[in-house]
């Protein structure tokens, strides 16, 4: 009797299939969300967040218009610019978010949606991706108005200052989303944020200003990379997270 | 099959289940205990709320943790506090968590529209859910849950706010759903789970008292629940010296429904009576 052995060739293509389909790699996160949009559309994923979008628009706009107002005579006093730049670069995106979590929080629906195929996290990465973009583009316009308005400060030079910023509080508040349920972490982590530039600039007064100006922009271009990759680490991380919900147990 | 494999779940030092292991298979498995006996911890942990502290839960042999969204999908789960979004309609907010649970979108829409019309909702389905009553939210509770069709169906005090009628529906569809699919209600309305469950579990200071088919849980109480007529002038004596279950006044006299375990203590005058389940409830609580 002869028993019908497949080639080697077949063989080495079947194991490979196996191997394939047993140990599925996880797709990348940009693909996740690509599959995410896909499957669910934007306005899902951003439901019920029109009055969030408007209120952090309105506030973030006050903002910039106040320090344009306070700056005014700006050739003078653009050594405050930095500092300010630096700190209120991440406004519109910590309060999308954390105006986000907390709607979340006070519709009792995260239970329900954490049994769903797209978890709350799953939405909130993608969303926090949104916002980084648009808060991007938000501060390069900010910036560009500024220059426009006469600050003599170096246009990249000043974007840096802010997308460091907006990355570093971006990987801080996204950490503190990560490790804690509530909203908790992250409020404390905004309003540290705003403490602990406060402070500096309180103590150094145009020293903290004329340290960031003096910071190459190299360094703020590496800066705001190393704190990019964290952040999408952690976006990563955030994605698919399971979590329990020892809160509201 | 859904199977619970010594799960013990603990918060802290406190010990909220210790030691369970139960196995689901088609059917409806209703859960009795009364509030803080840990019934929501363990729905919790069959939704992958939460984890357990030690031992394991199985879906067809794999770590329902593990098994992440693959799990998520076979889900259909109502928490005992139901949120939703006040300025949707129950259609708007149907077809929202059919999109969260990945369900395409036409699908969705047929599927919205089946279960609106289920639920006695379809009059109302593009009302704000805010002007709705109790019965009417925990009724949208009830059609989300079975929009993606679940394998597994839980439901978390599903019947609490709806009336008489409506909850005879929702038995009767309960029922019907069941044929195909494990569905695992948790209630303290016991006369809600005599009617339905073909499986009953009792939890007990933390631990499956029980376990067993409906038929099979009264025969705990078997000819030891009595029916007797007392005057009124010694009902309280009566009442001090005997479990009761249930008391009625006509006429100048007291009728009593009433559990005596040792033979010798029964009234001469008492009538045996077929013990229900809400007897073996309070029979099984009588401490707490």
């Amino acid at each position: 009797m002869r028993i019908p052995y497949p080639s080697e060739q077949t063989e080495r293509r079947q194991i490979a299939e196996i191997v394939q389909k047993g140990m599925a790699q996880r797709p990348s996160l940009l693909l996740m969300f690509r599959q995410m949009r896909q499957s669910m559309g934007i306005r899902v994923i951003f439901h019920d967040m029109a009055d969030t979008v408007f209120i952090s628009t309105f506030t973030t706009l006050c903002i910039f218009s106040s320090m344009l107002h306070y700056l005014k005579d700006i050739n003078q006093s653009h050594n405050d610019l930095y500092a300010m730049l630096f700190t209120f670069s991440p406004m519109l995106y910590l309060l999308l978010c954390l105006l986000g979590l907390w709607k979340e929080r006070i519709s009792h629906t995260f239970d329900l949606k954490m049994t769903c195929r797209y978890t709350p996290y799953d939405m909130m990465a993608f969303r926090m991706l949104i916002f980084s973009c648009i808060s991007i583009f938000v501060n390069m316009v900010a910036v560009g108005i500024f220059c426009a308005q006469g600050a003599t400060a170096h246009f990249w030079h000043l974007f840096f200052v802010t997308a460091s910023g907006l990355f570093l509080f971006s990987a801080l508040l996204l950490f503190s989303v990560l490790h804690n349920h509530g909203l908790l972490a992250p409020t404390a982590t905004a309003l540290g944020w705003l403490l602990a530039n406060g402070l500096v600039y309180q103590e150094l007064n145009t020293g903290y200003s004329n340290l960031l100006q003096a910071i190459p922009l190299y360094l703020h271009i590496v800066v705001t990379i190393l704190c990019a990759c964290v952040y999408f680490a952690g976006l990563s991380r955030l994605f698919q997270k399971k979590e329990e919900c020892e809160m509201q147990c | 099959m859904l199977t619970v494999q010594n799960v013990t779940k603990r918060f802290g030092k406190f010990t909220a289940l210790q030691d369970i292991s139960l196995e689901f298979s088609h059917g409806v498995y209703g859960l009795l205990a009364p509030n803080g006996a840990g019934k929501t911890t363990l729905m919790k942990m069959l939704v992958t709320l939460l984890f357990p502290t030690s031992g394991q839960i199985l879906y067809d042999g794999a770590e329902i943790s593990s098994m992440g969204s693959k799990y998520r999908e076979k889900l259909g789960y109502l928490p005992q506090d139901f949120g939703y979004y006040r300025n949707n309609s129950p259609r708007q907010y149907l077809h929202y968590l059919a999109a969260l649970k990945g369900i395409d979108r036409k699908e969705a829409e047929k599927r919205t529209e089946e279960l609106l019309d289920m639920v006695a909702l379809s009059d109302v389905k593009d009302k704000k859910m805010k002007k709705f009553s109790g019965g009417m939210i925990q009724r949208v509770g009830i059609a989300q849950a079975m929009l993606n069709q679940p394998e597994i169906l839980i439901l978390d005090e599903p019947t609490a706010g709806l009336d008489p009628k409506e909850r005879v529906r929702f038995r009767n569809l309960l029922a019907e759903l069941s044929k195909d699919r494990i569905v695992i209600l948790s209630t303290h309305i016991v006369s809600d789970i005599e009617c339905i469950a073909n499986q009953v579990i009792f939890i007990k200071d933390h631990e499956v008292y029980c376990n067993t088919d409906r038929d099979s849980v009264c025969t705990v109480l078997q000819n030891k629940v009595f029916l007797c007529t007392v005057p009124e002038e010694a009902s309280d004596d009566f009442e001090n010296s005997h479990f009761i279950l249930s008391r009625r006044e006509e006429a100048g006299q007291t009728h009593f429904r009433f559990i005596c375990e040792n033979q010798a203590d029964v009234p001469p005058d008492a009538e045996i009576s077929t013990p229900n389940m809400e007897d073996v409830f309070l029979y099984v609580y009588r401490e707490e």
